[in-house]
């Protein structure tokens, strides 16, 4: 099994994602980037873009960020902050 | 007198008035549970942004980003008026505009210019004739949307960093309970940079930071400004709708008195035909026997 992480994603409005998760993949500003378990601390800005999570066994759950936002990594603890998200959640996924 | 009709028709409309203040009583009732919900929201993003400030600048100088540095002397102001768009609630905006009449007054004689935004059109209402009013954001106030906020707050940030006024306050409603509200007037720039480090026992821990510290420093307390004014209006609509739910209550109950109050009149009208009959009746045998 592979390891997970405490990941956390919120946008002004409400919670958004609140468990352990696998792996992430967030917009940042110079390029998509991904992140698993154990990852070094990080702080960055995103961009508006994809967030692909892929959570404990093998769910995922796609967010479509709008606007700015930022990622935080701390001792396997993920913080995700976003202004907004489009709603509408994607048919492919 | 009034005739038995008249009562009636008056006993009818009190009783629609009743079930319409009942009404907007209850709904004002589930929209401050919502606003609530959305305020506790609100207040779990305020933690991991401060706390993401706290742990970015615990090595940095924090006076460095524009939104932090306070000029000196300050000549023109910038208030921001948050009303409802809505009436019947109350002395909810009343208040606050007496609020802001006696710290304009107090404020007029000490600074060379103060402008005025608002949001919400209670207050655009109640000063349009006296300030020159820059601008109205109406129904900002009822759509909680952090991207429409994030207009108007840009706009303020950009009224402060070209220098078109020195300090920015707003005036809202603080909410204390669905009983309590009270106005206030808060400074929010330049923002004290004690509210940003309230977060004890930050440490900075060994980054990668993606842009640079000074960077990504920027784009937190921006954010953090235009949180704060999304909070703000949340507060406020949620004070809304307590001095809503209050005044609807009274006006309820105010209603069901006048209810009981009229059908007593209406029972007195009404025994006071029967017994004019009654008269009539016997006067007229009384006549006839004799």
């Amino acid at each position: 099994m592979q390891k997970s992480f405490f990941l956390n994603i919120l946008i002004p409005e409400k919670t958004l994602y609140k468990g352990s998760a696998e792996s992430i993949t967030v917009p940042g500003e110079i390029g998509y980037l991904g992140i698993l378990a154990e990852h070094a601390p990080l702080m960055t800005t995103l961009v508006p873009g994809k967030i692909v999570v892929r959570g404990e066994k093998d769910s995922n759950a796609v967010f479509h960020s709008k606007g700015k936002g930022f990622l935080e990594v701390l001792k396997n603890k993920v913080t995700v902050l976003l202004e907004t998200i489009e709603e509408k959640s994607d048919p492919s996924y | 007198m009034p005739t038995i009709k008249e009562y009636k028709a008056k006993l009818k409309s009190l009783a629609n008035t009743k079930k319409m203040t009942r009404t907007m009583k209850l709904v004002s009732a589930s929209k401050l549970r919502q606003i609530h919900h959305k305020q506790i929201n609100a207040k779990h993003y305020a933690r991991e942004l401060t706390g993401l400030i706290a742990r970015l600048s615990a090595s940095v100088d924090s006076t460095s980003h524009p939104l932090l540095f306070a000029r000196y002397p300050v000549k023109k102001l910038l208030i921001v008026v948050i009303s409802s768009d809505k009436g019947l609630c109350g002395g909810f905006n009343n208040n606050l505009i007496k609020k802001i009449f006696n710290w304009l007054k107090e404020m007029k004689g000490r600074y060379e210019h103060i402008e005025m935004i608002c949001c919400g059109k209670r207050g655009w209402m109640a000063f349009r004739n006296h300030l020159a009013i820059k601008k109205n954001y109406e129904g900002l106030a009822t759509k909680f949307d952090f991207m429409a906020t994030r207009r108007m707050a840009d706009d303020l940030r950009e009224a402060f960093c070209s220098g078109n006024c020195d300090e920015v306050y707003i005036a809202f409603n603080r909410f204390n309970n669905p009983l309590s509200q009270v106005p206030a007037i808060e400074k929010i720039l330049p923002i004290q940079s004690s509210e940003l480090l309230d977060q004890g026992g930050a440490t900075a821990s060994d980054y990668i930071l993606e842009p640079g510290q000074e960077e990504l420093l920027q784009s937190l307390v921006q954010t953090f400004f235009y949180y704060k004014i999304y909070y703000t209006l949340l507060e406020n609509s949620a004070g809304e709708h307590g001095a809503r739910m209050t005044a609807m209550d009274k006006a309820t109950q105010n209603a069901t008195d006048l209810i009981a109050k009229y059908t007593l009149l209406r029972n007195r009208a009404r025994q006071a035909a029967i017994t004019k009959e009654l008269i009539e009746i016997i006067s007229g045998a009384e006549a006839l026997k004799n």
